[in-house]
């Protein structure tokens, strides 16, 4: 179970994730799997492209081709209206909830730490 | 379709990934595979074989993109494709999906539906008068065993091939009216060399040879 963690947490963010650098600035497929990739988010270009098509049929991202200067022509991404609107519920929901997971954890990790301490001081008492 | 100027380690490397990903919705492979040639596009082969390093297996992308879009591992082929794919399978069916059940996806078409489309691309008009036809171009669009070109090429096909042989008469109409001393006025298009008989009996041909096209493009992936 402790090895799925990061991927069902990364799998349930990521999407909000593509939304969030979409808002950005258009980016292309290559570009948006290289930071993915880079940041963890995903394993490869593969999973990119599926999400990409959902968010799509969803309506919440456009595409359209641009040629570039000195390369080839590129298929961006963009955000639609309703993908900017979807970002920003999740915006909202997202801070308090991080911030939620944050004081469990942490209240967790004080109570261990309290005992430690405890467990110091009675070792030193001892000795 | 494969650009003959690119280095061969692109080719090679679009072919292989093409063949990998038999299985995941036409539009999701056609994206990956657009998206990865557009990135590669103009490269020297030294350059192209760096960034392919970078990007991996083609296996393993096929086996990604197929978990992502929720096609089961048995409806792709190949022995990479089930170890990467079982790796993260967990993560695709617990995941949360913008808008819930959009994720879901079917995979290529069963058999007997293709052979049936391609048969009625092929022979539909000919025993249901242009209604056979319609019917297996429609039954084509809504197939996910072809790409979205191979669907516009068995749609305008037949109209181009008949419409270029009505262009090529009308030009030898022009011509030969042009040349003659009596045609003196106006230039009226005969399309004399292409009688509608004509026409339709090479309507008939191209929708066989159409799916015949069909049928061998879709069973050999």
């Amino acid at each position: 179970m402790r090895a799925d963690v990061g991927a069902q947490l990364r799998k349930g963010v990521v999407e909000y994730c593509v939304l969030g650098l979409l808002a950005r600035e258009p980016m292309y497929g290559w570009q948006l799997s290289e930071t993915l990739v880079t940041r963890g988010l995903i394993a490869s270009i593969g999973t990119l492209y599926p999400m990409l098509t959902r968010l799509r049929t969803q309506g919440l991202v456009s595409s359209f081709d641009e040629e570039s200067d000195a390369g080839p022509v590129r298929k961006y991404y963009r955000l639609t209206d309703a993908g900017i609107r979807e970002l920003a519920e999740f915006r909202l929901q997202w801070a308090p909830f991080s911030r939620t997971v944050d004081e469990l954890i942490e209240e967790e990790h004080r109570v261990e730490e309290h005992h430690a301490k405890e467990r110091n001081v009675e070792e030193d008492h001892h000795a | 379709m494969p650009d003959p100027v690119q280095p061969q380690v692109v080719r090679s490397y679009l072919s292989e990934l093409q063949a990998a990903l038999i299985g995941v919705p036409t539009e999701v492979s056609d994206e990956i595979v657009a998206g990865i040639a557009e990135e590669l596009s103009g490269l020297d082969a030294a350059t192209a074989a760096t960034r392919i390093e970078g990007l991996g297996d083609p296996m393993f992308i096929a086996a990604e993109a197929r978990t992502e879009a929720g096609v089961p591992a048995a409806a792709g082929q190949g022995a990479g494709a089930s170890g990467v794919g079982a790796a993260a399978g967990g993560a695709a069916a617990g995941g949360t999906v913008i808008g819930g059940a959009a994720g879901t996806q079917t995979a290529a078409d069963p058999r007997w539906y293709t052979v049936v489309a391609s048969l009625f691309v092929a022979l539909g008009g000919v025993v249901i008068p242009v209604l056979g036809w319609i019917v297996g171009i429609a039954m084509v669009w809504l197939s996910k065993s072809w790409r979205t070109w191979e669907k516009w090429v068995a749609t305008v096909l037949p109209f181009t091939v008949v419409l270029v042989a009505w262009l090529g008469g009308a030009l030898v109409d022009l011509l030969s009216q042009g040349g003659s001393p009596e045609s003196g006025g106006l230039y009226e298009p005969q399309f004399g060399n292409v009688s509608p008989m004509s026409s339709l009996f090479l309507i008939v041909l191209i929708n066989v040879i159409v799916g015949i096209w069909l049928l061998w493009r879709a069973l050999r992936r």
